[in-house]
């Protein structure tokens, strides 16, 4: 896949403004890696980004875009921060962007949700001043050569732990110390 | 109520928040997972009513001795985690493997689950060796995952799936 050029990536934050392109997001095929199990109405998408704004243990970005000759940024993603422990001071992030055709695309493929990627994992130790971050990824997902360039490792593998598209698969969990961070 | 010898495992229901709040606010406070807060009648009957969890009192004898907590229960994907809390080590060693054989009965039989995880730490040898004799295996090895006592500690991430418990002949 040809990975399209661009000006400028930002994690911003999430405005109701953005709940229809959430919506979308939620109601697509990767709902379930959200936690969505049914159609969610704007009335819902609403109420969800509303609940990161008075919450202290989860965080929701939106990834904008600036496309060259373009003078407005674009929402391509979504990003998390969430189950925040702040005893134990780590938290899981979750990334997911799509490309124009609303396709999931990995980090190994593409430098923009590489960037995405880095830019979520830099504000957890450096905003939020956590020791530990981890993200859970599923089979078939492409992560590995870009968690492994940030620093993450391999904490191990989860036993047909998700139902994805009626089909059982296996999940790793990549995690990364503060120390270890590139 | 399930039960095996003479250990029994009851399911708390609301009427039974004070021995909840008993258990939470023990001086092992937070061995209840999300529960790092003292426990008040107000949150111990919200806990009750969670249907992502299940709490049973183990009983040994006639005495309550320790607990067991499935929580983070995912009916879509048919997962959860168990936690198993005794008073004493010796309750442990005299009722740990019966109690997690009913815990488990109960998850894959009764809720019909096909996963179930717990998290161990790392200095547990006892529990570790307990929970592999009952067909769980080492998935997760987390370091500095549990802060406790003024340091970062690793804890074990291990799992079994039903078709293990079934073919161990549970």
């Amino acid at each position: 896949m040809e990975d399209k050029e661009y000006s400028k990536i930002e994690l911003t934050q999430v405005d109701l403004t953005d709940a229809a392109m959430f919506k979308e997001f939620a109601n697509s095929m990767y709902a379930q890696m959200l936690g969505f199990h049914e159609p969610l109405s704007t009335d819902d998408a609403n109420s969800y980004i509303t609940s990161f704004q008075n919450s202290y243990d989860k965080y929701i970005f939106a990834v904008r875009v600036q496309w060259p000759k373009d003078y407005k940024k674009s929402v391509v993603g979504f990003s998390f921060i969430r189950n925040v422990d702040w005893t134990a001071r780590h938290a899981e992030i979750l990334n997911i962007q799509t490309d124009e055709n609303k396709n999931l695309v990995s980090p190994d493929d593409s430098v923009m949700v590489a960037d995405a990627l880095k830019m979520l994992v830099k504000y957890g130790f450096e905003t939020l001043n956590l020791e530990k971050l981890y993200i859970e990824v599923f089979d078939g997902a492409n992560y590995n050569k870009t968690l492994e360039s940030i620093g993450f490792h391999v904490e191990g593998s989860r036993r047909l732990s998700k139902v994805l598209n009626g089909e059982r698969v296996n999940s790793t969990v990549f995690a990364i110390l503060r120390s270890d961070f590139k | 109520m399930y039960s095996k010898k003479n250990i029994s495992l009851v399911l708390t229901d609301t009427n039974e928040w004070p021995f909840l709040v008993m258990w939470a606010n023990k001086h092992k406070i937070g061995r209840f997972k999300q529960t790092k807060k003292k426990v008040s009648k107000e949150s111990a009957l919200n806990i009750l009513q969670d249907k992502s969890r299940n709490i049973f009192s183990i009983h040994n004898d006639g005495s309550v001795v320790g607990a067991v907590e499935i929580y983070n229960i995912d009916y879509i994907n048919r997962s959860c985690y168990l936690s198993l809390i005794f008073d004493e080590d010796s309750e442990f060693r005299a009722c740990g493997e019966y109690a997690l054989g009913l815990a488990l009965k109960h998850i894959f039989c009764r809720l019909n689950l096909y996963r179930v995880s717990s998290t161990i730490k790392l200095s547990d040898e006892d529990s570790i060796s307990l929970f592999k004799k009952m067909g769980f295996e080492t998935e997760l090895v987390r370091k500095a995952h549990l802060y406790e006592n003024g340091e970062h500690k690793t804890i074990l991430e291990m799992g079994t799936l039903k078709p293990i418990f079934e073919n161990n002949g549970r």
